[in-house]
């Protein structure tokens, strides 16, 4: 079982939100049929975004939680930083005057950004946005796992929350392809919304690295069954189907009904199973049968598709040794290289997409460099949350948060303005169009027999909204 | 049987009512208290009422008036003749209607009582009868001080008048219907009558419980029955208070039409079973009633998926459907109960409830054990107090997945009695109110975790920085009954610490409560939140009393789970149909509400219809598709979550597809013994639907199936479209 640490049981939630859902929960019947009729009347619908200014969003997490200090947040020439270690100045300044700073390299001349700072100095419709003093105050990898899926920070409730990825899914049903929200597990990036954990039971799980991939066939037809076939089939099932429609009014019985229409649409198209193949698609750098280039392969493919939310997950971050290694690799690499490419790849697809890069935490600000030993350890106190922002004008490429030259060395204090999972939730969903939370919002619902967090989106998400322009 | 005279009126306590010489019909007790007869007085095929000679005046609701003089203020009298023939009829707006001091109060044709100023007066009311007497009743009216709201929070009755009346006939080409003027009233907690007839909702609705055309109400209470031979329930909520009230009218006689109550309790009516009379209690105060019982295919679904966690064979759903015992229900559910199967089923669930995650190599012992104990007879009491007290051969598998005081007292409490403990960590619950026992202060909490500390820091409060602070806590049962007494302390041996918390803990009324209601919301919808036993959320349970019920249940099975449970399968109530018009009295369990079956349920699911289980890779595959809780590291892990990915997986996957269309499976030997001639195509699909949906199919289904066999290029290909096709419907997959 994970350990209870520091206060993170009853999370960032406010008294008045908690007894407003739980007096709602009780009203529809708290995890009970009849808020599951609520629920899933509303989820057979879809909704409708408001005010959006992303068409999609990627999600990229880190497992194993990343160094900030090495990349989104340098600290040059403090006993943070690697002898030597160069950043970048990306020519704009910081919420609070002072030049933004990026990961350049390392005194052995191991690439960090240089490619990626390159593109969101030159291209307008490449902008970077960093969120510096990002906290959830736990150390424990499934604990920040969780905290940073569910934009939630509450262990206590932590399984009573659906992730991003499953809140999509329910939230843009009918959008794009049919299919709302894709998780790309893999090797490493399998605690990603892990499905195992049932904290996300509605996004489309797919491992792009396994060949004859069940998720993957379930787009298409079954073997020797052609279309006319599946038609009768489909035919068969309507007519089965119609007695039990008329004669039982549950939300249930709704919400499968819709099931079954999007999945025969999505088949019989076959424009969901065309866009999950990567056969003869160019791989994003480093190319080849790279595992992590082949998600973000698939996740820029899907996004092109028109799926409005994809998660993907890069691992072999939790660098307690060779951590100048694993950023070299991963950040280096991956985004660097790959997510440059990938932006550029976006943005000639006229979408508005928004990345997010994040981990489960953070790394100490110091390192440990005994002996053999080059790592960082794990540090939920004061870390970072990097934003791609393709193809929005309104973005402004700037960065919020301050640990402090030395990189916040005590535990949640002493930080300007701190971000809480709540904040940075609120600002993902807001900048979907999703008003989950506000005061009259449409979109204040209970998913499944997981509600949506009790936390005021609106405010808790203003401060980084008005920071990256997004008004 | 009241008494009529003419003429002389006298108070009798302080209703003030005329009685006649003549005695009324049989029928004018009933329970309506100025509307006494209904139809019951009315003698079959008289289309007409108020016939012959009126013989008495009634003034309705009974009792003296008291209508506070504030702005607005009102109260609305009805008057109702009674004839010599039995019957009644509105006459509010036919009488003379007088007050002796109009300083104090006014009243209107109508019949509305306006308060002008403090004081007594007395309404009097008369008419001449055809015999040329003067009937006359009279009643007191007293205008007092606008002062405090009605309060009907604390308790209260409402009330319709009349409650049951038969209405003249109706003959729209004529341009005849019938009016009754209505009083809605709400007596409140303190005792003191309201009108509220203008200010609560009513709706005019058919025996049915949908919205009627055969009459209308207006915002005064004048009600219009338009069509004749009809019967209409009027229905009034106080939605604040969850009163309701109704009221029956008849309009015309309406030769052939059978009279009916305003609630029969349908399949609930009569049960002995303790939980379908507390249920059956909270439908007829709300005037609902519940669904019939389910067909024996739906019940026997049902039950194997909650007992069994699969769906039947083909073949028990045959011989269920042979048997014509009339006990045939009850002995399955003993039968099934009885299984090890069940125990097995139930001992995974409990794993869950207590979080024993799957990956840890102790975990399929404890089930293993779980189901033993089960099989065995021993009560979820027992099994608990046990774990408590880490004397289970199992004990170190749950104290080694559970090793910290604190993750004890955690998962003991949230999974024996609702509670969510954890947030007392590090500080004084933020969500409890002062009505909620515990309020999971931290002086409530520690306490619980002295009884498991291997130290004094472990029974001392954390901060929210993770720092003990203050001193350690002796161990204390405050949380759940403050003046039990404990014997142990902190210097006492472990174990015996131990002990007496398995003691206190399963003894407790809120163990009884908190077991009790996690079952029943897994076999049926939940109450409330399994997991959030807060105040609030238990005032707000639908069905008040049903919790105790189970508690009390519970606790005579002596916490015997397959005892317990067994009586919730033989209750009307669970066995009711999931058919209905609308959800709108679902909260009620007015009908079985449907979900979607567990994961395990569905793999089953495929292996009947295909003859072929789900295994290896495949059935991770499935699970995580169906929300099977694949770790058990949090209680809420599963999820009947019904989405898109499941309907591809069901249609299309090769996980299951490929099931359908291998040789030698079920499709594959129906289509040899199809050609073969050995049997009918019309069996085959027989088979493949009891397999399915445990059941045969309906002469339009069975049609349905054999068009898309014909249209296959083989028989097999057709088969294999229909097994595909009834395996992938609702009905399959709804719990």
């Amino acid at each position: 079982m994970t350990a209870h640490q520091n206060c993170s049981t009853c999370g960032d939630v406010s008294r008045r939100g908690f007894l407003k859902l739980s007096g709602t929960g009780v009203a529809l019947g708290f995890m009970g049929a009849s808020m599951h009729q609520l629920m899933f009347m509303k989820s057979a619908l879809g909704v409708q975004p408001e005010n959006a200014f992303y068409d999609a969003f990627l999600s990229i997490f880190f497992n194993g939680g990343p160094s900030q200090t090495d990349t989104w947040d340098p600290k040059p020439g403090t006993r943070s930083s690697y002898p030597n270690f160069q950043t970048i100045n990306l020519g704009v300044n910081d919420r609070y005057g002072q030049p933004v700073r990026i990961g350049g390299q390392f005194a052995n001349g191991s690439a960090i950004f240089p490619q990626l700072g390159n593109l969101v100095m030159n291209d307008p419709a490449v902008k970077l946005g960093l969120v510096r003093a990002f906290w959830h105050g736990s150390n424990n990898h499934q604990t920040g796992q969780n905290y940073m899926n569910g934009w939630w920070r509450s262990q206590a409730l932590v399984m009573q929350y659906p992730s991003m990825a499953s809140a999509m899914a329910y939230y843009f049903q009918g959008h794009g392809l049919g299919i709302p929200s894709v998780v790309i597990n893999g090797a490493n990036g399998d605690r990603v919304n892990n499905a195992g954990e049932s904290r996300c039971p509605t996004a489309l799980q797919v491992n792009a690295n396994a060949g004859n991939n069940p998720v993957i066939q379930a787009l298409r037809r079954p073997a020797n069954v052609d279309q006319a076939r599946y038609d009768r089939r489909k035919a068969l099932l309507d007519r089965l189907n119609q007695r039990f429609l008329e004669s039982r009014p549950d939300m249930m019985v709704r919400a499968m009904e819709k099931a079954t229409e999007d999945a025969y649409d999505v088949t019989s198209t076959g424009q969901a199973a065309s866009a999950f193949d990567l056969t003869g698609k160019t791989i994003l750098p480093p190319g080849g049968n790279n595992a992590v280039a082949m998600r973000m392969t698939l996740a820029q493919e899907l996004i092109t598709a028109g799926i409005p939310y994809v998660a993907l997950g890069i691992g072999g971050n939790d660098s307690h040794a060779n951590n100048v290694n694993a950023i070299s690799t991963n950040w280096g690499v991956s985004i660097n290289q790959g997510l440059t490419a990938m932006a550029q790849n976006l943005k000639a697809t006229g979408k508005r997409v928004l990345v997010a890069m994040y981990g489960d935490f953070g790394r100490t600000p110091a390192t440990v460099n005994s002996g053999a030993r080059d790592g960082r350890d794990h540090w939920g106190g004061g870390f970072s949350v990097a934003l791609l922002s393709i193809n929005q004008p309104k973005f402004r490429m700037t960065a919020i948060g301050d640990t402090g030259p030395e990189g916040l060395q005590q535990w949640n204090t002493g930080a300007q303005d701190p971000i809480a999972p709540a904040d940075m939730g609120a600002f993902f969903y807001r900048s979907l169009g999703l008003q989950i939370g506000q005061a009259g919002g449409k979109f204040d619902l209970p998913l499944t027999s997981r509600p949506a967090p009790p936390v005021d989106r609106v405010n808790n998400s203003q401060l980084l909204m008005d920071t990256f322009g997004l008004v | 049987m009241r008494q009529v005279s003419k003429t002389t009126s006298w108070l009798v306590g302080r209703a003030a009512v005329v009685i006649g010489v003549a005695a009324l019909a049989a029928g004018c007790g009933g329970s309506g208290g100025g509307g006494g007869g209904g139809s019951a007085s009315v003698a079959p095929g008289v289309t007409g009422v108020g016939q012959g000679q009126l013989v008495a005046l009634e003034i309705a609701p009974p009792g003296d008036v008291v209508v506070d003089d504030g702005l607005g203020s009102a109260f609305q009298v009805i008057v109702d003749g009674h004839y010599r023939d039995g019957s009644q009829l509105d006459l509010t707006r036919a009488v003379e209607l007088r007050v002796s001091d109009e300083s104090v109060a006014k009243i209107g044709g109508d019949g509305l009582i306006t308060p002008i100023a403090p004081g007594t007066t007395e309404l009097t009311v008369s008419t001449r009868a055809v015999t040329g007497e003067t009937l006359t009743v009279t009643k007191r009216i007293t205008v007092v001080p606008a002062g405090a709201a009605p309060n009907f929070a604390s308790g209260g009755e409402l009330r319709i008048y009349p409650q049951f009346r038969t209405l003249g006939e109706v003959d729209a080409a004529a341009g005849r219907d019938q009016l009754q003027q209505i009083v809605i009233v709400g007596t409140d907690a303190g005792g003191r009558m309201w009108d509220l007839t203008r200010s609560v909702g009513a709706q005019v609705l058919d025996r049915n419980r949908a919205p009627s055309m055969a009459g209308q109400l207006s915002p005064t209470g004048l009600f219009r029955g338009v069509m004749d031979g009809q019967e209409v329930l009027v229905l009034a909520r106080l939605n604040a208070a969850g009163l309701t009230a109704g009221a029956q009218f008849r309009l015309g006689g309406g030769a052939g039409l059978p009279p009916s109550a305003l609630f029969t309790g349908g399949a609930l009516a009569g049960s002995s079973n303790a939980i379908d009379r507390a249920l059956l209690a909270v439908l007829q105060g709300q005037f609902a009633e519940p669904s019939a019982l389910s067909s024996d295919a739906e019940f026997l679904r049902r039950l194997y998926s909650d007992a069994l966690g699969r769906v039947p064979t083909a073949q028990e759903a045959e011989a269920f459907d042979a048997n014509q015992a009339a006990d045939k229900r009850d002995a399955e559910i003993d039968r099934v109960v009885a299984t090890p199967a069940f125990a097995a089923h139930w001992a995974n669930q409990i794993g869950e409830w207590l979080r024993i995650p799957r990956a840890n190599a102790g975990a399929a012992a404890f089930d293993q054990w779980v189901a033993q104990q089960i099989q065995a007879g021993q009560g979820l009491g027992q099994i608990v107090a046990a774990l408590a007290a880490g004397t289970a051969p199992v004990s170190a598998t749950f104290d080694g997945v559970h090793p910290r005081a604190s993750d004890k007292v955690d998962v003991l409490v949230m999974a024996a009695t609702g509670m969510t403990s954890d947030c007392a960590v590090c500080h004084d619950h933020p969500l409890t109110g002062p009505n909620d026992q515990p309020r999971w202060l931290q002086s409530e909490r520690y306490p619980l975790d002295a009884f498991f500390a291997a130290n004094a820091a472990e029974a001392t409060p954390l901060d929210r920085n993770n720092n003990r602070i203050g001193q350690p806590f002796q161990p204390g049962w405050v949380a759940f009954a403050g003046g039990t007494p404990v014997t142990s302390t902190l210097a006492t041996p472990m174990a015996q610490r131990r002990a007496e918390f398995a003691q206190l803990l399963t003894n407790a009324g809120q163990f009884d409560r908190g077991m009790a209601h996690r079952i029943f919301a897994t076999v049926m919808q939940p109450l409330l939140d399994p997991n959030q036993f807060l105040r609030r959320n238990l005032d707000a349970v639908a069905v008040p009393g049903l919790l105790e019920v189970l508690a009390a249940r519970f606790r005579a099975a002596n916490t015997d789970l397959r005892a317990y449970v067994g009586e919730v399968f033989k209750s009307k109530a669970y066995q009711l149909s999931s058919i209905g018009t609308s959800t709108g009295n679902d909260p009620l369990l007015a009908r079985h509400v449907l979900r979607r079956h567990h994961s395990e349920v569905m793999e089953s699911l495929v292996e009947s219809v295909t003859g072929q289980a789900i295994v290896n890779g495949d059935l991770t595959f499935f699970r995580q598709t169906f929300g099977y809780p694949l770790t058990r590291q949090a209680i809420q892990e599963r999820s009947d979550a019904v989405n898109m990915s499941q309907a591809l997986v069901l249609m299309n996957s090769p996980v299951v597809q490929n099931k359908i269309s291998a040789n030698g499976a079920r499709v594959a030997t129906l289509a040899g013994q199809v050609t073969s001639n050995a049997i009918t195509r019309e069996a085959a699909v027989t088979q493949l639907f009891r397999a399915a949906l445990s059941r045969e199919p309906s002469t339009d289904e069975l049609g349905f199936a054999l068009q898309t066999i014909q249209q296959a290029p083989t028989v097999r290909a057709g088969l294999e479209d229909v097994a595909a096709a009834v395996m992938s419907t609702i009905e399959a997959v709804a719990h």
